[in-house]
């Protein structure tokens, strides 16, 4: 049985799998057998599979092509959109998939297109994946000349063309609708919700964004069916995933595992734990808007829920580990700094809020912060906390920093009082 | 206009914004044609902006007032629209850069790994800060959020090139390397 | 309609406006910034947040944007509760990192929205030890001041600029913290409607510069309710006036939108709000004058100008006593001439006077006719003349022959949201609250189809679905085929070209296919024959749809559907003047001309008027400025202006609108009806009109006499109220209650404080003295109320937010008989000739800067006023070989002028386009459309003859 759907055409080499071999190895066999299904058999069969979105938020992708308006009246032109603007800190997942295996990005993105109707797709990639980019052109053109992209492919009245769209920068973009203003040519600024995208999205049509990894899930789950699918879990969730570690481990990198697969065996066994003469202090579950874990959290399974429970998010599922050797605090400055920067302007809260918070940690971590200081940034985190910023990016920033102020609440205390940094 | 906005990332360079020089002027054929066939890819002419930004800087390493300008002209897009957009994306530069840009992964894990002594490295061979070009025109380095390469880390990015698992020394060959190609090419 | 429950009081509301808007309209105080009421919500500032629970069980609640919150009906809320008040000072703290704190100098103090929100949110104490941002500023033009670090980044400058007015040259730039909003280099901001972002703009970023330059703080200005002068449609506004340091004579320091529900609403165009410079203008008129009459040894001045000393007031006063004390015995002709740009009180003082057979319109009979026209055809029951609202809910426009953004400004405004309606359906569809603003303007629908046909369309070309670029004549002829094509597809003439016979068929289709459809013209192409054809296609349509067709028809000038109602036969201009002065019959005796608040030579071809006024013997003029008529005249009152006197206007819809004194001018200024009463009463002798003159006391007392005299004009009876209106037995204040400085004001003359002005106009005080609440008096224009120290109070004052003013609407609609305007016959179509330089007909194009006599006088609108220009067709300039920017002459039949050539691809081939109006260029526009010949300029510079 098929364990590792996501790279299975990933080699040691840096070279992307042609259409050829990804012939052989079975492509294109899941959208072969999809454009011959109803879509809504296609949608049930997703939401049943129970394929949570990789982007980083875990919602049910069948879920999220349902509410797609469908039949008479709904608007004729729709869109997929691929969201690969990867550039959540400390996640590396998508560029693989895309560099390694750009055929399954768009095979998964044909049965979507085909299971909500829509006619063109894009990717939208983030502007420093030059390589990436490049691979998926080439991959749409050879898909394009073997007819599984195009006009009515496979025979049929269906039609689909994919544009790759090269961004201009800017993590905002990754939020999905702040993207399609940013794939509109406009500045990114998320867009206020309701309406969804599903339902006024790209020009105001009808659309569905997925992230890289979500679309490379469908073409194995339709193929292979859902016990298959379900089956792949260890734990609650469904599938497999591409799970990474990054930090001073022996052995950073990415493996495709089960989901439910304990964090010590992604951490211990596949990264081969702590390099030498260093403990794990913490680590960031899913990269670089998660809360901090502790070492007494390395037995959980990475499963959404699990993850959600002991108080962090499992996000994108790549792993961030801190050292004993490394400042907590200068971590989390480094944190901050990125989201402060990446803040697009919009609302107070995170475009105001969130400079003052890095000027804040920058005085703990010069050896000027004030014993009120730490109050103040608890404050900073209620009010950057979700529901009270316009989007999910100022609560990102929130998580690292609220758990580290109670993770590593003795590390702040020190630097604030020796006046300095205890690490330097 | 880009000088009214505190630099985020780069500095001015010495010479004027204004001096049309060969990275301004009226929009190439080429410039054109590649600029009309993204065009077509999309629905609605707002989109086509920004990828003409992309595309013009492609040619020209970075966007000029002319070049805005031209870009307006050709698609009747006011400048001001242009400029909006231009200013809010990071990887449209509305000021010089040098022939090769350093972008310097600044985000978590390379921190970890030690991106700072990078950074200060290359600010110390080359005598120049985040944001700013080397005196021979050759190196702008910019700071970059995560490049998504984080299991090789420290990284960066110069030009198109990724370059991983970084120290001092691959560094040195790294700026020897471009500087010799550089060099070697005659000089414009 | 829903039931709500807020912090335990329950309220039936209106369902379809969001949370913020709903507790404001129930008086409750919900600080915000980024959403505005006439542009929605965007949930940007987080400044509104409110809390909301899920039943009555629930304890917590949840944090919520009252802005983006729609109301549920059952649904249970909090402004009070802890968590939300202490997020929204969290707000105010956040914002307060970067703002300075420089309220002293900063002109939004004392009116800063910023400043009351942090009052409101009870914010006092701010914990951020860092440097702020700071930003460089622009030079915006002689309007804007721009201070960037005072942004707060609530965005609205731009929604309201780019998304509202459709500005292109002002945006966000930039990103995170350092959002910038600016233009992409520096320069005036080129949108007519830039100056409401002085209104817009919750903090000082953008403030009036025209009014920095004589600054006073918002409570230390003496304001009435107003009426802008500087075009047709209407617009109420808040003049603020004060004292200047030295001089202790009050000058009009600026203008400020005062919110009319079916006019203006919340915005203002640029020469309405800046204009008003006019009038502290160095061609002010402040004293009587009088023609010198010792020898000029030499002098740059023309033939005929005369020269002028300031005279005593009495002895021109009692000078024109005697003229009209002769004119009784029979020995002196006394002939007075009107003005659309002064009040209905004027003109009728002046035809009291003189007698209506002897009172002239002091239009030209082409521009009588023209307003006879539109006065006629809003007679008719098959018309409606709409409002503000009404037109930006119209669901398909056609204009004709009239560039309203030059020659209406705030109806193109209208125009404008009026093309979203299709988006806004869209909206409605997929249950998207009209509020929601960028999610409404994110469905892409298309425009609402608006049609084009005219000369020239200025900033509306892009929102349009098609245009016609055509003579007057052709106009006529589109719109007389477009009525055929309506009652009747199959009588179009099979003749007709068919990209025309394509639009016409087209435009017919949406017309009649639309459930609320909109035709806008006027007057201003001077054209008889497109309004009568205009008034065809309105009728054929109300026909079709039997319902009123909403036509909206533009005049010139502020009073000019007034003036017109006293020339109801049709009779009395200036030609008709002409004809009987050369007749001679009467020139036994001799004759004084009378001309009120008129430049003629704006009227009449230079000719024709100079013989005019050769025939006269003696001329007096009251005015308000210097003018070329005013060099010909042999004695000059000073008039006031509109902000300095009490009277009535009548707009383009019909409406009666009273304007009262906000200040009393300067020096010996005066009402021109005051200064004929002023003559009167030295008469000894007083037939009735001249006793009925002399009883006059109150500005009012020529309101009811107007409305006894005239049918038409009955409602001027019930508009009010009067001078001797009384709240709690007091006057309304125009002072606030904290003005300062009144015993200080004199001190260097006089330290016991002077007793205030009186009134004897209007129920308003000249003081703090009297009723400051505009709740309780619609007279009150200085919007404030506790807590709310800017212009955003004004949601206290209405019924709901955005809807009507409370104790209703200013002015009344006059009431016309209803009578079917007459069959015109179809004008002839103009036969096709090849366009030849020798014989062009000259169009006028209007400006919104340039146009308009008094704001041309302004002095910031002065700097931004265009050289003249003649426009010509880039084909025909291929074919007469001339080039952009070359200097050419246009010889006319009165005189040789010279400007520079501008090409343009859709000015109609075989006419020139002329600025009408414009300074140098003003003698032309009573030419216009008339014919001349051109050619390249070659000889030295002569302007005119
Ligand atoms: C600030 C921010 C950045 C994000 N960046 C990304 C990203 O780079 N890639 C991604 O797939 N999702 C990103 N997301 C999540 C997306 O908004 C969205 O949830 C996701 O693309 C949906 O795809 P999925 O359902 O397949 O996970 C981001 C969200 C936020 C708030
Ligand atoms: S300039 Fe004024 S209106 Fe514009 S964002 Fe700043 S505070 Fe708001
Ligand atoms: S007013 Fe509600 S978020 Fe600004």
């Amino acid at each position: 049985m098929l364990t590792n759907p996501l790279t299975k055409n990933v080699t040691d080499q840096n070279v992307a799998a042609d259409l050829g071999r990804y012939l052989e190895n079975g492509g294109y066999r899941g959208w072969r057998k999809a454009h011959t299904m109803a879509p809504d058999k296609i949608i049930e069969q997703v939401k049943d599979g129970g394929l949570r979105g990789r982007g980083g938020a875990g919602f049910n992708t069948g879920l999220k092509w349902s509410f797609v308006p469908r039949g008479e009246g709904s608007p004729e032109q729709k869109f997929i959109v691929c969201n690969a603007d990867e550039m959540e800190p400390g996640t590396f997942k998508d560029r693989l998939l895309m560099e390694r295996d750009p055929h399954l990005l768009l095979e998964g993105m044909a049965i979507a297109a085909y299971a909500i109707g829509a006619s063109i797709g894009y990717i939208f990639i983030r502007g420093e994946y030059h390589l990436a980019a490049e691979r998926l052109e080439n991959a749409i053109a050879e898909a394009r000349e073997q007819g599984f992209l195009g006009s009515n492919i496979f025979d049929s009245k269906f039609s689909l063309e994919i544009f790759v769209h090269r961004s201009a920068g800017n993590y905002i973009c990754g939020e999905e609708t702040a993207l399609l203003n940013a794939l509109e040519g406009r500045r990114a600024i998320p867009r206020a919700k309701p309406p969804f995208p599903q339902v006024s999205g790209l020009w105001g049509k009808p659309t569905v964004v997925n992230n890289v990894e979500t679309f490379c899930n469908i073409p194995h789950l339709i193929e292979l069916g859902v016990d298959w699918y379900r089956g792949l879990g260890r734990g609650e969730d469904a599938g497999s995933k591409v799970f990474g570690v990054s930090g001073k481990v022996n052995n950073p990198g990415t493996w495709e595992l089960p989901m439910g697969t304990p964090i010590r065996e992604i951490i211990e066994k596949h990264a081969g734990g702590m390099q030498d003469g260093l403990e794990l202090r913490g680590f960031l579950p899913g990269g670089g808007s998660t809360d901090f874990l502790g070492p007494e959290h390395l037995d959980l399974p990475m499963d959404y829920d699990v993850i959600g429970k002991a108080g962090s998010r499992m996000g994108t599922g790549t792993i961030i580990v801190l050292d004993n050797q490394t400042c907590p605090v200068g971590l989390v400055l480094n944190l901050s700094q990125f989201f402060a920067r990446e803040s697009c302007g919009w609302c107070t809260p995170c475009r105001d809020g969130l400079p003052w918070v890095v000027k804040i940690l920058q005085r703990i971590e010069d050896g000027e912060g004030l014993p009120e200081d730490l109050d103040l940034l608890r404050e900073q985190c209620q009010r950057i906390g979700p529901g009270k910023t316009f989007c999910a990016l100022a609560p990102g920033a929130a998580e690292p920093l609220q758990s580290a102020l109670k993770l590593f609440e003795q590390d702040f205390i020190d630097h604030i009082e020796n006046h300095c940094c205890p690490y330097e | 206009m880009s000088s009214l906005l505190e630099p985020e990332l780069i500095e001015v360079m010495e010479h004027s914004n204004r001096d049309s020089d060969k990275f301004s002027g009226p929009l190439t054929a080429e410039e054109k044609e590649e600029i009309d066939r993204e065009a077509s890819h999309y629905e609605n002419k707002s989109s086509v902006g920004l990828e003409a930004l992309r595309i013009v800087q492609k040619h020209r390493r970075w966007i000029s007032d002319d070049t805005i300008q031209a870009i307006s002209n050709y698609l009747d897009i006011p400048v001001a629209e242009l400029e909006s957009v231009a200013t809010y994306f990071q990887l449209i530069f509305r000021q010089p850069v040098g022939k090769e840009v350093i972008y310097l992964c600044k985000s978590a894990s390379c921190w970890v790994m030690g991106c700072d002594r990078l950074q200060k490295h290359i600010t110390e061979t080359l005598a120049i800060e985040p944001g700013q070009t080397s005196a021979d025109g050759i190196f702008t380095l910019l700071e970059t959020p995560c490049l998504g390469d984080c299991d090789k880390a420290p990284v960066l990015m110069l030009g198109e090139e990724m370059h991983r698992n970084l120290d001092e020394s691959a560094i040195d060959d790294l700026i020897d390397k471009k500087k010799k190609y550089h060099a070697d090419k005659s000089p414009d | 309609m829903p039931t709500i429950t807020i912090d335990g009081e329950k309220y039936q509301v209106d369902g379809e406006q969001n949370l913020l808007s709903t507790c404001l309209t129930l008086g409750l105080n919900v600080p915000y910034f980024c959403w505005h009421p006439e542009m929605g919500s965007v949930g940007a500032c987080r400044q509104c947040a409110m809390m909301e629970y899920k039943d009555s069980e629930d304890q917590h609640g949840r944090l919520i944007m009252s802005c983006m919150t729609p109301i549920r009906d059952g649904g249970i809320y909090s402004v009070k509760d802890e968590v939300a008040e202490e997020f929204r000072g969290s707000i105010i703290e956040d914002l307060m990192t970067n703002h300075p704190h420089d309220c002293p100098v900063c002109e939004e103090g004392g009116e800063c929205h910023l400043q009351d929100m942090t009052e409101m949110s009870g914010h006092t104490m701010r914990r951020y030890r860092g440097t702020k941002r700071t930003h460089r500023n622009q030079y915006l033009g002689p309007f804007i001041n721009h201070e960037m670090n005072r942004c707060i980044t609530c965005y609205r400058c731009v929604r309201f600029y780019n998304d509202y007015a459709g500005g292109e040259d002002l945006q966000a730039l930039g990103r995170n913290h350092q959002v910038y909003f600016g233009r992409q280099e520096e320069g005036r901001l080129e949108n007519g409607f830039s100056g409401n972002l002085v209104e817009v703009c919750p903090t000082g970023v953008f403030t009036d510069k025209t009014f920095s330059s004589h600054f006073v703080r918002k409570w230390d200005l003496q304001t009435a309710p107003s009426v802008c002068e500087h075009c047709a449609v209407g617009c109420n506004t808040a003049p603020g006036a004060r004292e200047s340091g030295n001089s202790n004579e009050p000058i009009l320091r600026r203008i400020t939108n005062l919110y009319h529900h079916d006019i203006n609403g919340y915005f203002l165009c640029d020469r309405g709000r800046f204009g008003y410079e006019y009038i502290n203008s160095a061609t002010r008129i402040q004293n009587v004058l009088s023609v010198r009459q010792e020898d000029v040894i030499s002098s740059t001045a023309e033939k005929g100008d005369r020269m002028h000393r300031e005279i005593n007031p009495q002895e021109a006063v009692l000078h024109l006593a005697e003229q009209i004390a002769m004119a009784n015995q029979g020995k002196r002709n006394l002939i007075g001439i009107g003005s659309p740009r002064t009040s209905l009180e004027n003109n009728y003082a002046l035809r009291k006077l003189v007698g209506s057979g002897n009172f002239y319109s002091g239009l030209s009979q082409k521009d009588q006719e023209l307003l006879h026209l539109v006065s006629t055809i809003q007679q008719d029951d098959r018309i409606q003349s709409p409002s503000t609202p009404e037109i930006e809910n119209a669901d398909a426009i056609l204009i004709l022959g009239e560039d309203i953004y030059n020659t209406a400004p705030r109806i193109s405004l209208a125009v404008r949201q009026a093309a979203r309606n299709r988006q806004k359906q869209q909206a409605k569809s997929l249950k998207i609250p009209l509020w929601q603003d960028s999610s409404v303007r994110q469905l892409e629908g298309d425009y609402s189809p608006i049609i084009f046909a005219g000369t020239e369309l200025s900033n509306l070309e892009k929102i349009t679905s098609n245009t016609l670029f055509e003579s007057p004549e052709k106009v006529a002829s589109f719109a007389c085929n477009l009525a055929l094509a309506i009652s009747d597809p199959t009588s179009l003439s099979p003749d007709l070209e068919p990209s025309l016979l394509e639009l016409i068929t087209h435009t017919a289709g949406i017309l009649r296919g639309s459930s609320k459809p909109l035709i806008i013209s006027g007057t201003s192409s001077k054209h008889a024959d497109t309004l009568k054809s205009v008034a065809q296609v309105a009728t054929v349509l109300s026909d079709y749809k039997k319902q009123p067709t909403m036509l909206y028809l533009a005049c010139d000038e502020v009073n000019s559907l007034g003036l017109i109602q006293f020339f109801n036969d049709g009779k009395g201009n200036l030609d008709e003047l002409l004809e009987r002065l050369k007749k001679n019959t009467d020139n036994q005796i001799p004759t004084s001309l009378m001309i009120l608040e008129n430049d003629l030579y704006r009227r009449l071809d230079k000719k024709s008027l100079e013989q005019l006024l050769s025939q006269a013997d003696e001329i007096i003029l009251l005015d308000t400025l210097l003018n070329p008529t005013s060099k010909r005249a042999d004695w000059i009152f000073p008039a006031s202006v509109t902000a300095e006197s009490q009277g009535t206007f009548i707009n383009n819809n019909g409406l009666a609108q009273r304007f009262y004194a906000v200040y009393e001018g300067k020096g010996f200024i005066q009402e021109s009806w005051r200064w004929l009463m002023d003559a009167v009463n030295f008469c000894t002798e007083k037939p009735a009109n001249l006793s009925a003159i002399a009883e006059w006391q109150h500005s009012t007392d020529l309101s009811d006499a107007i409305a006894r005299e005239f049918p038409v004009l009955k409602a001027l009876d019930s508009l009010g109220p009067d001078e001797d209106f009384r709240i709690d037995g007091l006057k309304v204040a125009r002072q606030s209650a904290r003005y300062s400085g009144r015993t200080a004001i004199h001190a260097e003359k006089q330290v016991s404080e002077n007793p205030p002005l009186q009134d004897p106009d209007a129920p308003m005080s000249f003081s703090m003295e009297g009723i400051h609440n505009p709740n309780r008096s619609p007279l009150q224009a200085n919007i404030w109320s506790p807590g709310w120290n800017s212009n955003q109070s004004i949601f206290k004052f209405q019924e709901e937010v955005g809807g009507e003013r409370r104790g209703g609407p200013s002015g009344i609609r006059i009431e016309r008989p209803q009578r079917v305007m007459p069959e015109w016959p179809a004008p002839s179509t103009p036969p096709e000739v090849a366009a030849d330089p020798s014989h062009v007909q000259m169009l006028p194009l209007y400006r919104l800067f340039g146009s308009e006599e008094l704001s041309n006088q302004a002095m910031g609108i002065s700097e931004v006023i265009e050289a003249p220009f003649v426009m010509v067709n880039h084909i025909d300039a291929k074919a007469f070989d001339i080039h952009q920017r070359e200097l050419i002459e246009l010889e006319t039949s009165c005189g040789t002028y010279r400007a520079e050539v501008r090409i343009s691809p859709t000015i109609p081939s075989g006419t020139v386009g002329i600025p009408y109006g414009l300074p140098d260029f003003e003698t032309l526009s009573p030419l216009l459309p008339g014919y001349a010949s051109l050619r390249p300029a070659e000889a030295p510079a002569i302007t005119e003859d």
